[in-house]
Order: structure tokens, then C-alpha cells, then sequence
């Protein structure tokens, strides 16, 4: 899959999950401070790409994911390894 | 040979929303042994917990072969015993605004709708909150300490009040307590202790007055350490179990099952002639009095 696709199915999914407008989603774009992610709402989120992208993301890259950029990243290297 | 038997009771487990917790493991003892099994979840984890149940992620293997099934999972918040006692931020909150009857006495409503008079046979209660969790007795605030005593040992007087009425005699009602409340735990804070210490008095007080009314017997059990997500929310949980594995009678880590097993054991018919009891299921930790190793240096 393409980074380019990646990042527009994980825009897509993270304006669903925490109901944000697209235009305040980029690759910079942090979770907790830009878009009030809590933790709750983090653990949903881990949930839904990991079923999008049929892919495990580990709990102790969990922490280090922060944004959205972070996460495009970690799911490109994930498909790599498959 | 001598079997715990559940077949054809019903259970309700208060306190659900992975499959990493105590909670969890006293549904798979019950269903393994033939109980039926509904859960109530709290609403902030309702959304998560559900979608790992639909897409099968959790693990519902259970030890005699074969899978367990949730008859029914009911949005719960044992903070709050009837409607007009949820606040209009909660209310309002993205996590509760579509749901409605989550407080304990609509929870038994419902279930009495469902199920009629005298349709539960056991009652477990395996849900704490403590907001100040991370701060000692020292530094909790009333409001930190009040709420921890409120959701996680009031809950417990609010659901036997509301559910009793609805026991079949001869059931049992099971809750989860942390010694903590009787020995000084450093780092166990917020008030969490002092309601770990009013559960187990009300588990007394409760054996004897649900006991008379409704003929049902309450015990707790005292659990070592697991790490569960409330557990590992506190931060040290990996210390404790390394801890209790070292200093406890058995060398040996806590499993979310034996204490599964034990409070199938309390439920069945094989605990009739216990009620008001904590019982401690920590390989015997309780019962030390020094560090095994403390005198190693000396010993020889
Ligand atoms: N994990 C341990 O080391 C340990 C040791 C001894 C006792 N316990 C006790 O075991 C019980 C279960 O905890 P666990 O450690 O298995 O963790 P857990 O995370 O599996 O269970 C705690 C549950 O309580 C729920 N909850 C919190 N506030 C609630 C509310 N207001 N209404 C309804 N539900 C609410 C949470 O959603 C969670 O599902 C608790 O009473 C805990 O104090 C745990």
C-alpha cells in the first residue's frame, strides 16, 4: 500500500473515531494536544486501524505513536514486514 | 466425584470491559461450570468493550473446551444508584449520551424485566475506582477519597440492595477486595484502601442481613496482585507481582484463574456454609510476617 494511501485511510478513520473536521487533520497533527484524544479514545482508535490495516500494533509502541504522522509510519513498516 | 456444578444458574458480573481482569476470569470459572452469564460494563468502556467482543478479540477459550458466550452486556455505572443521581456533565458526556438505564437500580429493573422475580443466583461485584489512586492518604482530598469509597465499596451496598430482592435463595454474592485495607500497601492511596476496608466490613454486614432476607451468602476475596488495566493504571503493578512472587508462601505468580476457580467454589453448592468471609487467594502472601531472604546471609 502506497504512504499516500495510508495516510488518507488513517485521516479518514481517526475524523470518524474523534469526530474531527479533515481540514485540522495533518501529518503533525498530534492526538492528545490537537485533537483532546484521551486515552480512551487512543485505545479505540489502536482498535479500529488494527482492524482496518490487518496489522498489531504493540502496546509499547502505543506510547510513542503521538501523531498522526507517527502513525502513518508505524502502519507502513507494519505492511513492509508482512 | 465432587463437582462444582452451576448448571442452570444465572450470574451477573458487575465490573467488565476487557479480558485481562478478575472480572473476567470469575465469568469463565462460572460459564465453565454451567452458569449463564451476563455482564454490566461501565459506559466510558461500553464502546470498546463491545467492539472487541463483535469482532472476537477477546479470549473466550474456556479450560474444559468450548467458548463462552455473554448472554448480555448491560451499560453500568455503580456510582450512581438511580437516574436522578447522574450529574449533567456525565449525562451529557460523549460517552454516555446515547445510552440510558445505567444506574444500578434501572440496571435491576431492566433485569427483572427481562428475567422476572427471583431470576439471579450470583451476584459479583469486580469493579473499584479511586480517582487519587496515585496519592497518598496524606494528600487525597475529600471529594478523591469520597468518590473512591462510593464507586468501589458503596457500589457493592447499592447493588445487593437492588439485586437481593431478585436472588434465588441459596445464591451467592462474590466481590473483589485488596489487603490493603487491613496492612499498610505504600503507593495504594486515594482513600482506595480505606474502601477496600469498608467492603470487607460491609461484606460482613451484608452476609448477615441479605442472609436473613434473602437467603444468600456474601464473601470477598482478597486477591494478590494482577495486571489488569485499573492495576496497571496505578504504575508499579510489575513491582508488586514481582514482589509477591518473591515473598509469598508460594514462590509463585497470582493467576487470574484461581481466583476464577474460587469464586466459582463460594458460588456453588459446595460453599454453603460460607458467608461472610474474606477469602484470601494471594499463594498465601497474607499470611507472611518477614521477607523469606531477609536472614539468607545469616542462615548458614
Ligand atoms: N489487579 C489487582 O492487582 C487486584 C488485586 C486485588 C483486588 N483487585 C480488585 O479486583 C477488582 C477487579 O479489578 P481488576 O484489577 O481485575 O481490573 P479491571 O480493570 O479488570 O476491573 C475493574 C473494572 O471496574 C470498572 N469500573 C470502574 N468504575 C466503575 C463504575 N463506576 N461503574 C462500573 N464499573 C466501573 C472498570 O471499567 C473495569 O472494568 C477490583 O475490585 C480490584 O480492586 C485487583
Amino acid at each position: 500500500m502506497a504512504s499516500e494511501e495510508i495516510q488518507k485511510k488513517v485521516c479518514d478513520i481517526v475524523c470518524k473515531q474523534l469526530e474531527v473536521d479533515a481540514a485540522k487533520v495533518s501529518l503533525e497533527t498530534k492526538f492528545a494536544e490537537d485533537l483532546g484524544a484521551d486515552s480512551l479514545d487512543q485505545a479505540e482508535l489502536v482498535m479500529e486501524i488494527e482492524d482496518e490495516f490487518d496489522i498489531n500494533i504493540a502496546e509499547d509502541a502505543e506510547g510513542k505513536i503521538k501523531t498522526v504522522g507517527d502513525l502513518v509510519t508505524y502502519i507502513d513498516a507494519q505492511l513492509k514486514s508482512k | 466425584m465432587l463437582n462444582i456444578d452451576l448448571t442452570g444458574k444465572r450470574a451477573f458480573v458487575a465490573g467488565i470491559a476487557d479480558d485481562h481482569g478478575y472480572g473476567w476470569s470469575i465469568c469463565k470459572a462460572l460459564a465453565a461450570a454451567g452458569a449463564s452469564v451476563s455482564v454490566g460494563t461501565w459506559p466510558p468502556v461500553l464502546g470498546l468493550f463491545s467492539k472487541s467482543l463483535e469482532r472476537d478479540k477477546l479470549d473466550l477459550e474456556l479450560p474444559g473446551g468450548g467458548k463462552m458466550k455473554i448472554e448480555k452486556v448491560y451499560p453500568l455505572d455503580a456510582a450512581f444508584d438511580t437516574p436522578e443521581d447522574v450529574p449533567p456533565e456525565i449525562r451529557d458526556d460523549k460517552r454516555y449520551k446515547e445510552l440510558t438505564n445505567y444506574s444500578i437500580s434501572e440496571v435491576a429493573a431492566a433485569w427483572a424485566a427481562e428475567h422476572g422475580p427471583q431470576s439471579v443466583d450470583i451476584l459479583v461485584h469486580s469493579l473499584a475506582n479511586g480517582p487519587e489512586v496515585k496519592k497518598p492518604l496524606l494528600e487525597t482530598s475529600r471529594k478523591g477519597y469520597l468518590a473512591a469509597v462510593s464507586a468501589s465499596a458503596y457500589s457493592m451496598v447499592s447493588l445487593v440492595q437492588r439485586f437481593g430482592p431478585l436472588m434465588r435463595p441459596g445464591g451467592a454474592v462474590v466481590s473483589l477486595t485488596y489487603m490493603a485495607s487491613e496492612r499498610v500497601i505504600p503507593g495504594y492511596g486515594g482513600g482506595m484502601s480505606s474502601a477496600k476496608a469498608a467492603l470487607e466490613s460491609d461484606t460482613r454486614v451484608l452476609a448477615f442481613e441479605a442472609g436473613r432476607k434473602y437467603g444468600v451468602r456474601v464473601n470477598t476475596i482478597s486477591a494478590g496482585p494482577l495486571a489488569s488495566r485499573a492495576a496497571k493504571a496505578i504504575g508499579t503493578i510489575e513491582l508488586m507481582i514481582d514482589y509477591y512472587k518473591k515473598n509469598s508462601a508460594l514462590p509463585e505468580n497470582n493467576t487470574a484463574a484461581d481466583v476464577g476457580n474460587t469464586a466459582a467454589f463460594l458460588c456453588s453448592a459446595l460453599g454453603q456454609g460460607i458467608s461472610g468471609t474474606t477469602v484470601y487467594v494471594d499463594k498465601g502472601y497474607h499470611s507472611m510476617g518477614m521477607e523469606p531472604n531477609a536472614l539468607a546471609g545469616a542462615a548458614q
